[in-house]
């Protein structure tokens, strides 16, 4: 499965469309020291924080054992978070509760990765408030990872 | 290797051959040690050497099978290329086996025939802007409705936090997972089963809509992030498109004593995405209505994944959609995941049968009547569509009633009624998409409960903490937080109008509601008047031809009764 990256459009037939601007799920003017909704879904910084906790998990772990491992990442998303937060948080917005004052609902992303030529598969889940790992798992034997992108 | 094999199919020596990497699926003789691989399925670019040229009009009966983890080829395997007459035979094919193949082409350009030249514009125009707005990035507010729009690499598009009028309705709606099982039994085409949001992902492969959703009227689109494998982000631009269409005749009725008709317009919103998954293209849109209900319209289109058949041939296994191109059976089913939160978090899922009640003169004397029967869930668990019962789900909230009614509030969901996975009960096909051998399902939510088809699926040998394992811990679910899945879709046995590109299909699943509100909620959209709407009348002289109709008279319309005779002319 290849991904489809048309670079022209076939435009059969004009018509007259008004479009607005693209907007990302996150907005590019969001204040940096509000949290964002629990529901934007990760942004690119976000994205490199993550990717960038488990680098160091596969560095250290190289260093310590003196091994060179070829990191591959998989897909990275955001890990729902509990319905017992999200759930309190979501009412809270919708009764008109400001932002500051909702419960807080932790920012978590899901990284699976593989090295070994995709033999090894793990997801390692970090906070992205803590800069952590929350867990890891391995994927079982016959266990597989998606297709590459 | 694959050199050699395709120098003996005998090609044009400059054919460019191209390579569709898929999933190489799972069998009996697979098992826990199985490397990752992949079979590749080859096929030729017409003569034209288009890089739009449809390749699916030239399909090779060989197929590289590839080891991921030993990055190398392992075999190449031969393709059954034989008819009825053949049963599971190989090597039927003669010296030649691609000759009688031809250019089959959908991109316009490549086309012999000129495209219409007698449709007429149809522009969508909203001149004060459209009715929705977004706020927040990602917060949709339109009509009543008030809900979030998400968006992972491998759902693609998500629904969550549905509000209607400040009242709970749904949590999160997605798509979950999806299988595409094919039906020939010659190998390796026994292991070609497409799961495509767990081995590919929905969001990975969603389409740039701004390259072509050609949505009418105005459209906002929704960007996503996705990676790469270096863990840098990569944008993923306007993966997902809103915006409102009209939706014909909402509500009518005419007095018959004064002749005053009310007759008002229905306004949907529209929240679409688009995959491609190597050949097939699958459009997913998520519709509000002002009357309550939230749809999910599927359509498949894009080209069926074809394989090569002899000359002359028919196969049971498929039909053959142009010369030498046999286009294989297989289904679509997809499982559609619904986290209902109406009126509050704990609910319950119940359906009902319409069931005749026996004649007898105590009860029913004249035989006409008929009952509602309830089953309810107490633990989760699977059921079936039942159409000759009309049965239908609900989902309900036992501590809130309607105050009309007397009954739970509720939303209902008649199920798509599909056939369901045909593989058989020992297949590994089977095993793998448990999900698929049931309509609707019943689980206990659970934080990480989203996969209907497990969290790895790709080569799987059984499905694996998906749907089935999640039914399966038998846990209360009345009155509680509860998950509803609903597997829908079609078996398709291709015809030849599906190709070089398939007309969609379309597969419509409702959300209703059911005693949620007190009267039809759509009653204070406002009533349609030419006014608002400014649509024009057709006036005389009009090209085609049209007669006076009276009471009989004429070619026209004829036995339609008394008619308003305006603008027609007499031939």
């Amino acid at each position: 499965m290849h991904f489809n990256s048309p670079k022209s459009a076939i435009v059969l037939t004009k018509m007259s469309a008004q479009t607005y601007q693209s907007s990302n799920i996150v907005p590019a003017t969001a204040i940096i020291t509000a949290r964002p909704h629990p529901l934007h879904s990760i942004n690119g910084p976000e994205i490199i924080k993550a990717s960038a906790i488990v680098r160091k998990i596969v560095e250290d772990n190289d260093a310590a054992n003196g091994t060179e491992t070829k990191l591959r990442f998989k897909n990275i998303s955001q890990h729902e978070p509990p319905k017992a937060l999200l759930l309190p948080y979501l009412n809270a917005a919708a009764a008109g509760v400001p932002a500051s004052q909702r419960p807080f609902v932790p920012r978590c992303v899901d990284v699976v990765w593989a090295t070994n030529n995709e033999r090894d598969v793990y997801e390692t889940t970090v906070s992205l408030d803590t800069s952590t790992v929350v867990s890891q798992s391995k994927a079982l034997p016959g266990q597989h990872s998606s297709l590459d992108r | 290797m694959v050199l050699d094999a395709i120098k003996k199919l005998k090609l044009p020596s400059d054919a460019i051959i191209q390579a569709d990497t898929w999933m190489y699926g799972a069998d009996k003789f697979s098992n826990v040690h199985t490397h990752k691989m992949l079979q590749v399925l080859l096929y030729a670019r017409a003569p034209s050497n288009h890089p739009d040229s449809n390749q699916y009009s030239f399909p090779l009966p060989i197929s590289p099978a590839f080891d991921i983890f030993q990055d190398k080829i392992l075999r190449i395997d031969d393709l059954a290329t034989g008819g009825a007459e053949d049963g599971l035979a190989y090597n039927t094919a003669g010296e030649f086996p691609m000759a009688h193949c031809v250019e089959n082409e959908y991109y316009p350009t490549l086309q012999p025939d000129p495209p219409r030249t007698d449709l007429k514009p149809l522009h969508v125009v909203q001149p004060e802007g459209p009715s929705f707005t977004v706020t927040d990035g990602n917060c949709v507010s339109w009509q009543k409705y008030r809900f979030r729009v998400g968006f992972n690499y491998r759902e693609g598009m998500t629904v969550h936090d549905v509000r209607y009028d400040g009242r709970p309705v749904f949590y999160r709606l997605s798509v979950s997972e999806m299988t595409v099982p094919y039906g020939d039994p010659r190998s390796p085409y026994h292991r070609k089963q497409a799961f495509d949001l767990g081995d590919a992902g929905a969001g990975s492969t969603a389409n740039n809509l701004s390259l072509g959703c050609d949505c009418l009227g105005s459209i906002k689109y929704f960007s996503g992030w996705l990676n790469n494998d270096k863990g840098e982000p990569v944008s993923a631009e306007n993966v997902i498109c809103v915006h409102e269409q009209d939706g014909g005749i909402a509500w009518k009725h005419t007095n018959h004593r004064t002749q005053n008709a009310v007759v008002v317009r229905a306004r949907n919103l529209v929240l679409q995405s688009v995959l491609t998954v190597g050949n097939y293209e699958y459009v997913f849109a998520w519709m509000f209505m002002q009357n309550g209900n939230i749809e999910l319209e599927t359509r498949a289109t894009g080209i069926l994944s074809t394989q090569l058949i002899d000359p002359d041939k028919q196969s049971p296994w498929g039909n053959v959609v142009s010369p030498g191109v046999l286009a294989t059976n297989h289904q679509h089913l997809f499982c559609l995941r619904i986290d209902p939160m109406l009126d509050g978090q704990n609910n319950t899922i119940l359906y009902e049968d319409s069931i005749a009640v026996p004649q007898s003169e105590a009860h029913n004397p004249h035989g006409n009547a008929w009952t509602i029967q309830k089953t309810y869930f107490d633990k989760s668990g699977s059921a079936d569509a039942s159409p000759f019962t009309s049965r239908c789900f609900k989902m309900v909230n036992e501590h809130v009633r309607n105050p009309i009614s007397g009954n739970p509030v509720g939303y209902k969901l008649v199920p798509n009624p599909c056939q369901l996975i045909l593989a058989g009960p020992n297949s590994v096909a089977r095993k793998r998409a448990r999900f698929a051998e049931h309509h609707i399902w019943v689980t206990r939510y659970r934080d990480g409960d989203l996969w209907a088809g497990g969290k790895y699926p790709n080569q799987s040998l059984v499905e694996t903490d998906g749907v089935f394992d999640y039914a399966a811990r038998n846990e209360d679910v009345r009155d509680a937080d509860v998950t509803l899945w609903h597997t829908f879709g079609m078996t398709h046995n291709p015809r030849v109008e599906d190709f070089p590109v398939m007309p969609v299909e379309i597969s419509t699943i409702s959300l209703k509601p059911a005693d949620f509100f007190t009267k039809n909620p759509a009653l204070d959209v406002p009533v349609s008047t030419q006014a608002f709407n400014k649509s024009t009348l057709v006036e005389d002289p009009f090209p085609t031809a049209a007669v006076r109709v009276k009471d009989g008279e004429g070619d026209c319309c004829q036995g339609e009764g008394k008619r308003t005779e305006v603008a027609t002319s007499k031939l």
